[in-house]
């Protein structure tokens, strides 16, 4: 048969792409444990792709951290009454919440076999907070005594590489002198910042190395198999660590994160059985998964909380806090918790979450819909015909904004602007600039579960230029009460005096609550006992093969 | 001929500095401050801002910036460090590949289905088959492809799986090598390969009235060798451009198939590079992009030669 020459270009143009993709597909095709029978299956886990290399002081967000807890030992851990407990420490004691000693339980040792020492915290949590290596979690050692002495500022020359306060008495005694008495510094140190570093991972330049965040070597339970190629590699392998001192997994030993970018399509996977654990379902995808998991669907609440600020510090029109009270009962919580965000929330009734010891359920009252007493007080405070309401279009908000904007306008019938920003760092950019006046949508996620990370962080004076307090708020009253809290000399006593720095917050209402954030997770058939932790972790060592 | 490519490549020096330096500066121009935006709605320290402005000499002015850029990719083959830490170079080399393998797969699938379709359809011009193929080539370009890709994916990956135990097409990811491209590439080349049917057909319908085709079946040849030789090989010229053409925009307009179906390609990795403001990654994947543009297009003219003897590059 004679073949014209035209369709031999073609052909051949269509044989050589045929040819090049399936060599390519089996070049970049990552060794996949889950083909084959026999061996050892991996526990699969959905993850969306960290945004930083693996290094703890580096990770502020949750993937990346999700990743690291696997592969480290925190020094304390959280358990289903939202309580502290020991991990890696052996004890963790002070008798003035200033100078802190912890000592280390024996037994740990680094995935590459040399021995855990209280110099490794010493030497991670320095490098963590010197101004020179800009890590993003060096912030968490702000109270630590000789932070100051790391941050200069810019431009400015580093004089030492330590902290003083903070001191590895012998192998396994750590000292850490914050610089004022603060009841909580126990509960801060679960979080991925404290994690400590090995040797071996710092370079000749004394900065972590690139291998290293490639493939951290932790004191966990986990180690990495392989380095992780950030943006070319789809999975993340890990098997259990021999030497791990504490509790393993029993039936399983490896675990695979595989990385998404897109959390319907991982929900996809999930019903194929091609990942095990989702963590992060949809909100688009929470009805069929009801359905269509069963008990492999868990909601449970999780720590992060939705407000609307008041700019208060560049706008005269808020001051009057009979008016924010009018707005915060204007809005129709429940209906933008169960029909807007379909039940991935649940409505606020407190500025604490209830994932967290402290939280008092419906505790601020203005927080309850009631749309005549709005209408009432609005018009007796006066309040403006016209009001702003400002939000970041990349976050998925525009939503539930606009159904508080419709509450606002039915129920105080009043004008409503709502105004999309690019990025949240645009809305506080044009707040300073003085280009915006509006409220504002705002979130916190929680850096340590403390209540009081959801009172110094956002509502303090001293968070006006350092921290998170974008509405500019400040009151004497709050900050003593606060900082009475952080001397209190129990826990206990501690959480009273946090609980009356939030029935202030309650009273002036400097931000108001909206929504608190549920965790909604799935998993597949083929895992069972599957526990998320208070750090939205899940506990590995409990989950169990079906 | 030699000549006449080497001159080709030689204009493509000035259209891929031009290309750069106005990528560069539309990044550039993007509100906001990068650095303070990668810690979302904490503030982050403002000295730790300001020393990774200064390390990726954010400070300095637009020309200063690219100058830094372009010296780095010609002096030293390094295409900048992403926010993350991560050689440019390095990243892109993992994922052109990724996005070759669906672009070319998305390009056979077409080329094939699309050509044979238009064949079809041209041959039995006025018959129902033809109407049928027109009729569906049109549902084709009226759907967009997140809902192909979403119903797809859920039917002939999800549910099929659910049926028969067995994965026939991975529902998400590339860890299954070859076929786990064939569902996205179809997706990909959906509209596409409406086009191409439609294009291939008009194109050889109207090829087939011409003279040369009639002076040809009068001379005694068989049909076979008056539509293949005489008929589709003149007809195929449109179809070559818009092919060639069309291999960009498979590679760099992916985004929502590589999305759905979870290929960690360079379609993706410019969204997320717009989005965090990170230049070296828009501007790295753009150049090469243009480059693979101007080279399809080279292609593209040096085919049409195979392809009309009359057609002549000195």
């Amino acid at each position: 048969m004679r073949v014209t020459k035209g369709a031999q270009i073609v052909a051949g143009t269509a044989l050589l792409a045929l040819a090049v993709a399936a060599c390519g597909g089996g070049g970049t095709t990552t060794s996949n444990p889950t083909s084959g029978g026999g061996g050892d299956t991996p526990v699969r886990m959905e993850l969306g792709e960290p945004q930083n290399l693996l290094v703890p002081s580096n990770t502020t967000e949750s993937e990346g951290s999700e990743v690291l807890a696997s592969v480290f030992e925190p020094l304390v851990n959280y358990d289903e009454n939202k309580q502290v407990v020991l991990a890696a420490a052996e004890s963790i004691e002070s008798t003035d919440n200033k100078v802190w000693t912890i000592k280390l339980k024996s037994g740990y040792t680094w995935q590459d076999g040399t021995p855990v020492e209280a110099q490794n915290y010493v030497d991670a949590w320095n490098y963590a907070a010197n101004q020179d290596n800009a890590q993003g979690a060096g912030y968490f050692f702000g109270r630590v005594d000789g932070y100051a002495d790391l941050n200069p500022g810019e431009g400015k020359q580093v004089a030492t590489k330590e902290m003083k306060g903070l001191k590895a008495v012998d192998n396994t005694t750590l000292q850490v002198t914050l610089t004022a008495p603060f009841s909580q510094f126990k509960t801060m140190l679960g979080y991925t910042a404290f994690y400590p570093l090995p040797k071996s991972a710092f370079g000749a330049d004394g900065k972590v190395t690139q291998e290293y965040g490639e493939k951290p070597i932790g004191q966990g339970l986990f180690k990495l198999d392989k380095p992780y190629k950030k943006g070319t590699d789809q999975t993340i392998d890990l098997s259990v660590y021999d030497k791990y001192p504490a509790k393993k997994p029993t039936g399983w030993t490896k675990l695979q994160f595989k990385l998404y970018n897109s959390s319907e399509t991982a929900y996809n996977d999930l019903q194929g059985d091609n990942v095990d654990i989702h963590d992060s379902l949809p909100a688009s995808a929470i009805s069929s998964a009801k359905t269509a998991l069963g008990d492999r669907y868990q909601d449970q609440a999780d720590a992060g909380v939705g407000y609307i600020g008041f700019p208060l510090k560049y706008n005269d029109q808020y001051k009057d806090v009979k008016m924010r009270e009018a707005i915060s009962m204007a809005i129709d919580r429940k209906t933008i918790a169960e029909t807007v965000f379909s039940g991935t929330r649940s409505p606020a009734d407190d500025f604490i979450n209830p994932a967290i010891d402290g939280y008092r359920q419906g505790a601020c009252k203005a927080c309850q819909y009631n749309p005549t007493q709005a209408k009432e007080q609005y018009a007796a405070a006066n309040g403006p015909k016209t009001l702003e309401l400002g939000y970041n279009a990349d976050g998925g908000h525009k939503e539930w904004i606009e159904a508080a904007a419709n509450n606002l306008r039915a129920n105080l019938g009043v004008e409503v602007t709502v105004k999309p920003f690019e990025k949240f760092a645009n809305i506080l950019d044009d707040l300073d600039a003085k280009k915006y006046k509006g409220m504002f949508r705002m979130g916190w996620a929680i850096d340590y579960p403390s209540a009081e990370n959801y009172l110094t962080p956002i509502f303090s004076t001293g968070a006006i230029t350092t921290g998170s307090n974008y509405a500019g708020y400040s009151s004497k009253e709050f900050d003593e009460t606060v900082a009475k809290g952080d001397q209190a000399a129990t826990p206990e006593e501690g959480l009273k005096l946090y609980q009356q720095a939030d029935d202030i917050l309650i009273k002036d209402l400097p931000y108001i609550p909206v929504y608190f954030y549920r965790n909604n997770s799935g998993y597949s058939t083929k895992v069972k006992n599957v526990k998320i932790n208070l750090l939205n972790q899940v506990e590995w060592a409990d989950v169990e093969k079906a | 001929m030699g000549r006449y490519v080497v001159r080709r490549l030689i204009q493509a020096i000035p259209v891929l500095l031009g290309a750069t330096l106005f990528i560069f500066a539309i990044v550039f121009a993007l509100p906001g401050d990068p650095i303070a935006a990668l810690a979302g709605e904490k503030r982050q320290d403002p000295n730790i801002v300001n020393i990774l402005r200064e390390q990726y000499h954010l400070n300095d002015p637009l020309l200063l910036q690219y100058w830094y850029y372009i010296s780095g990719i010609f002096l030293r083959g390094d295409f900048g460090r992403t926010f993350a830490g991560v050689p440019v170079s390095e990243l892109m080399a993992g994922k052109f590949q990724i996005t070759l393998n669906l672009a070319l797969t998305a390009l056979v699938l077409e080329a094939v289905v699309g050509i044979l379709l238009g064949l079809w359809a041209a041959l039995r011009r006025g018959k129902a088959i033809d109407t049928i193929i027109l009729a569906s080539t049109l549902l084709l370009i009226s759907v967009p492809p997140l809902v192909t890709g979403f119903v797809l994916q859920l039917w002939l990956g999800v549910w099929l799986k659910q049926q028969v135990g067995v994965e026939i097409f991975p529902i998400a990811g590339i860890t299954a090598g070859f076929k786990a491209y064939l569902l996205p590439g179809f997706v990909l080349a959906g509209s596409s390969i409406a086009y191409l049917t439609r294009l291939t057909r008009t194109s050889l319908v109207e090829t087939l009235r011409s003279d040369y085709i009639r002076t040809a079946t009068a001379k005694g040849l068989s049909r076979r060798r008056v539509i293949g030789r005489h008929g589709l090989r003149n007809a195929l010229i449109p179809l070559v451009t818009y092919l060639g053409a069309d291999l960009g925009t498979l590679m760099g307009g992916a985004v929502i198939t590589e999305t759905i179906f979870n290929i960690p390609g360079i379609g993706l990795q410019i969204y997320q590079g717009v989005y965090l403001r990170e230049q070296p990654i828009v501007v790295g994947i753009v150049t090469i992009l243009v480059l693979v543009y101007i080279l399809a297009n080279l292609v593209v003219d040096l085919l049409y030669a195979v392809l009309d003897p009359r057609i002549r590059y000195e």
